[in-house]
């Protein structure tokens, strides 16, 4: 069985896989003899393990308390199998025994983030609360929504939506954007004026009064009222069930989009930009803000990565020697922070502009690649998919025959922060193009020293 | 036959193989209040039918049988596509692999369960939270502090040394694939 199989039958134990994935699944399994024991034993294994845990056979560590008293579905099940049993028995006389249904856990998603967020009472609101079916309102600030089935929505107050269920939402006012993997196709949002089914996306959506909502595709399809809209385009849809086209205009997601995308926190000078379609990096020319992209979201690493940098410190070069690696088989997302000032600036011209700016991202940065050279390795598989990162200079190191100078004049300086998730810069824009990509761990595993 | 001693043979073989049929219905089924129904309807089917029962045949494969039948129901009404072929097919082949791995069960089990005991605490308490709380893992993730992709991976990566530890253990002059 070869490891992609192996893996995707891992996923669909887990309950991680999408519709179109089982389908795959079972396709493959229905191919050989070979493949259909192999998925066999797979779930047997899986059912075998679940009752020698059920059977207190296997169980001997201690769970913390929240953990103990949590749902048991399986046994509920076993119970359920039980009433299989009893109902044949009952059939030939004998007797039926019953035992308590323990309650559901009804939370499908948390309250991953609250940023500046309140009620309409004036209460803060506290991240790291489970929700299931309610209504949440907020006067507001930020939240970031994590459903368990991996989607992602962020909302800007005021706001008002209904959670109904894992996969609905009923959106009565606000502005956010929602991140929806494969795992969550078919999430649908509706307001008074639409029904927004997700096909595997990133969008955004605006409901304002006045009788329409606006969306903004970034990435993948939406269907909006029964009609494709793809990425890079925009519709605003009436109450009375018409859709038009409207202008592809990301600005006013660009408080809720960065939380979307994992970014916790930019203050400063830098600007997290909301993806488009036909990215280019010159596209972003601007003298007063380091700009932030997300590049892609999951990225296995197939071989050992080399990296420039992945300690806790401050940098004023980047070094030539052998840098850190980021072990094979980690998960990553990447981001691309850039200084591109208007036109070509003189290299060495005195009066260059400045630009500082912090960003904190959710989950740890495992590396950072500034190096030109390493840049350029790493287009083809960290990249933007559609980016375009023409063949300027780009990275921060500074020319050899200047290096003692531009270390002394403090030309560009980085500060990855013991936190390992905050990241300061102080850039000249002296070069054409500064660029950093940055590499934040999806599945936390560690960096490893060469 | 007389109708009580039909229903004693029907409860005998019944007990015996409901947890091969319910395991059956739980690989394709993954939602347990959704298997429950299916299992349900498994048991009154074969209570229905039990006349039809050919006793010269395994009860276990007639059982499966009528699982298997009532799995591709549960798809048609389920899934929010048309069922294909490869769907059928795949839930008849694995029935059949189902049938044909009962022998090696207790076994497989036994083994299983030397190897989730050689298993390290913390990750052996990330398999009693999927396995005897059944949480999923992004609620796993949540109770940990870790993201929901690393608890995926973790439990990728137990299965897999629990299935190479079982197969060392069944077939140990063998390398395990």
């Amino acid at each position: 069985m070869n490891v992609e199989i192996e893996k995707q039958i891992s996923a669909y134990l887990s309950g991680l896989c999408s519709e179109e994935e089982v389908r795959i699944l079972l396709a493959w399994s229905a191919e050989t003899e070979e493949n259909a024991t192999a998925f066999a034993r797979a779930c047997l294994r899986d059912e075998l393990t679940g009752e020698l845990f059920e059977e207190g056979r296997v169980a001997e560590v201690r769970l913390p308390e929240a953990v103990s008293n949590s749902t048991n579905q399986r046994h509920f099940f076993q119970w359920g199998a039980a009433i299989a049993a009893a109902l044949i028995l009952s059939l030939i006389g004998l007797a039926i025994w019953t035992q308590p249904q323990p309650e559901n856990d009804s939370s499908f998603a948390v309250i991953a983030q609250s940023v500046g967020a309140r009620l309409p009472d004036g209460t803060v609101v506290a991240s790291n609360r489970e929700v299931g079916v309610e209504t949440i309102e907020i006067a507001g600030g930020l939240i970031r929504l994590d459903f368990d089935h991996g989607a992602s929505m962020t909302v800007e107050g005021p706001a008002r939506f209904e959670l109904r269920d894992a996969m609905h939402v009923y959106f009565e006012e606000g502005v956010a954007t929602f991140h929806v993997p494969e795992s969550a196709k078919g999430f649908t949002v509706d307001t008074a004026d639409a029904e927004v089914i997700d096909l595997g996306t990133a969008f955004g959506l605006t409901k304002r009064g006045g009788g329409k909502t606006d969306v903004c595709v970034f990435e993948g399809e939406v269907e909006v009222e029964g009609e494709l809209i793809r990425a890079g385009e925009a519709v605003s849809a009436r109450k009375d069930g018409g859709v038009e086209e409207s202008f592809f205009e990301t600005e006013i997601y660009e408080k809720v989009w960065p939380v979307t995308s994992g970014v916790l926190q930019t203050t400063g000078m830098m600007r997290f930009v909301s993806p488009g379609p036909g990215f280019f990096p010159g596209r972003f020319e601007d003298n007063q803000h380091i700009t932030v992209f997300l590049e892609r979201r999951q990225v296995s690493i197939e071989n050992a990565l080399e990296v420039d940098l992945a300690d806790p410190g401050e940098y004023r070069r980047i070094r030539r020697e052998k840098g850190p690696r980021i072990p094979a088989g980690s998960e990553v997302a990447s981001y691309l922070l850039q200084l591109d000032p208007v036109g070509l600036l003189d290299k060495w011209d005195g009066d260059k502009p400045r630009v500082e700016g912090q960003i904190t991202f959710d989950q740890p940065i495992v590396g950072l690649i500034a190096s030109g050279r390493k840049l350029l390795a790493t287009d083809i598989f960290l990249g933007h998919p559609d980016g375009n990162y023409g063949d300027l200079p780009r990275g921060l190191e500074p020319p050899k025959e200047n290096l003692q100078q531009a270390e002394a004049e403090g030309k560009d300086v980085l500060i990855l922060a013991a936190d390992q998730r905050t990241l300061i810069l102080n850039f000249a824009a002296g070069s054409a193009l500064d660029q950093i990509r940055v590499l934040v761990a999806s599945d936390a595993l560690p960096t490893s020293r060469n | 036959m007389d109708d009580t001693e039909s229903f004693k043979i029907l409860t005998v073989e019944w007990t015996r193989a409901q947890p091969a049929v319910a395991r059956f219905v739980r690989s394709f089924v993954r939602n347990r209040a959704d298997a429950e129904d299916v299992l349900q309807e498994v048991a009154l089917a074969i209570v229905d039918r039990f006349e039809s029962y050919d006793a010269s045949r395994p009860f276990i494969a007639w059982a499966l049988g009528v699982a298997r039948n009532l799995v591709k129901a549960h798809f048609r009404k389920q899934l929010r596509r048309p069922i294909t072929a490869d769907d059928e097919s795949a839930v008849d082949r694995v029935a059949d692999a189902f049938e044909a791995l009962q022998p090696e069960v207790e076994e497989m089990k036994e083994a299983l369960a030397e190897c989730i005991r050689r298993v390290p605490d913390e990750e052996r308490r990330m398999l009693a939270m999927q396995y005897e709380e059944d949480l999923k893992p992004a609620v796993i993730a949540r109770k940990i502090g870790k993201t929901a992709n690393h608890v995926a991976v973790m439990l990728h990566r137990l299965r897999l040394g629990l299935r190479q530890c079982v197969e060392r253990k069944m077939n140990p002059h063998q390398n395990p694939s």
